[in-house]
């Protein structure tokens, strides 16, 4: 808890001057398409990434109800392209699975 | 998509308080942070006992995304003072940006409107996170009820619809990859830097190849 006490004013100001950067900057311009494409493609890589992290804790693996849940998710999202209903969907799934598997 | 925000708000606090973060750093975290991504990984790092510098790098790569909605917004805010966008700039989240970016591009964008949109999502986020935090002391195993697959569910939801092309998919599929190496080959939470970096640029280099193969016909 203190690691996060201490990082909870980094946080703060990194979010806020990563929202804030380049808005004086860029007011009268833009970034270069190549750097721009390259910026909108890491959010893709870093949420997959932690959807990864979450669903298989250090030192364990997934079990059948996670990896279920997880292609739930995705066809849910997919289909859907709702948030609150992906969540919802696949939160009901695995907890199913998990009580009956 | 105030009741969206509440929706996800209240699951943090739910998620927050079963982490065991006491009611007043759930909330700090809502107010002075205020990006729900971040949120929901700072929670998540700190139940499995990240380190220091394992949040404040997830904090860094999730954040960057902002630098693009920052940077496409700018253009939209040249006519406003340098304090109004000093403030505006906090309260662009993800959401607060899909709703204003379309009028902005239409030139239609009342400052007025923009500052509405912002303080709206921002109450409903805080009021949330208060609510699912208290109301999450109720849930003693969250497991039981699936709650834990909220993160993996959410951060699902939110990349899975933005995937259009085939460099975005690239890009995530790269990046859930170098996350399942983790454990064998990168230590703490390196794997996040490693996907972050290493994914978009494999999407970059797709990009660049499919702009050659139409180019030379």
């Amino acid at each position: 808890m203190d690691e996060l006490l201490t990082a909870l004013p980094i946080m703060a100001v990194i979010t806020y001057l990563s929202r804030y950067a380049l808005i004086p900057l860029l007011a009268e311009r833009r970034l270069g398409p190549k750097m721009s494409r390259y910026f909108s493609l890491i959010p893709f890589s870093v949420l997959a990434a932690l959807a990864i992290a979450n669903l298989t804790p250090p030192g364990q693996t997934a079990a059948l109800p996670e990896l279920v849940g997880a292609g739930i998710a995705v066809l849910t999202a997919w289909l859907g392209r709702n948030l609150l209903l992906t969540i919802v969907v696949a939160v009901i799934i695995t907890a199913l699975l998990r009580a009956w598997l | 998509m105030m009741a969206a925000y509440f929706a996800i708000g209240s699951v943090y606090g739910v998620m927050a308080n079963q982490a065991g973060i006491p009611l007043w750093m759930v909330s700090a975290m809502s107010v002075f942070v205020y990006s729900g991504a971040t949120q929901f990984a700072a929670v998540g790092l700190t139940m499995s006992g990240s380190s220091l510098a394992a949040l404040l790098t997830m904090a860094c790569l999730i954040s960057l995304r902002h630098l693009i909605l920052g940077g496409t917004m700018a253009p939209h805010l040249s006519g406003t003072s340098p304090w109004k966008r000093a403030v505006l700039a906090f309260g662009l989240t993800d959401e607060a940006y899909g709703l204003t970016i379309t009028k902005a591009q239409n030139g239609d964008l009342p400052l007025g409107y923009l500052a509405g949109v912002m303080v709206g999502l921002y109450a409903s986020w805080n009021a949330a996170g208060i609510f699912g935090a208290v109301a999450g002391a109720i849930i003693t195993d969250p497991t039981k009820y699936g709650l834990d697959f909220v993160f993996p569910a959410c951060f699902i939801g939110l990349v899975v619809p933005s995937l259009k092309k085939l460099p975005d998919w690239t890009a995530a599929l790269l990046g859930a990859v170098l996350a399942l190496t983790r454990m064998d080959y990168l230590p703490g939470s390196g794997y996040l830097l490693v996907a972050g970096l290493i994914g978009p640029l494999a999407g970059l280099l797709i990009t660049s190849r499919e702009g050659l193969e139409a180019k030379n016909g």
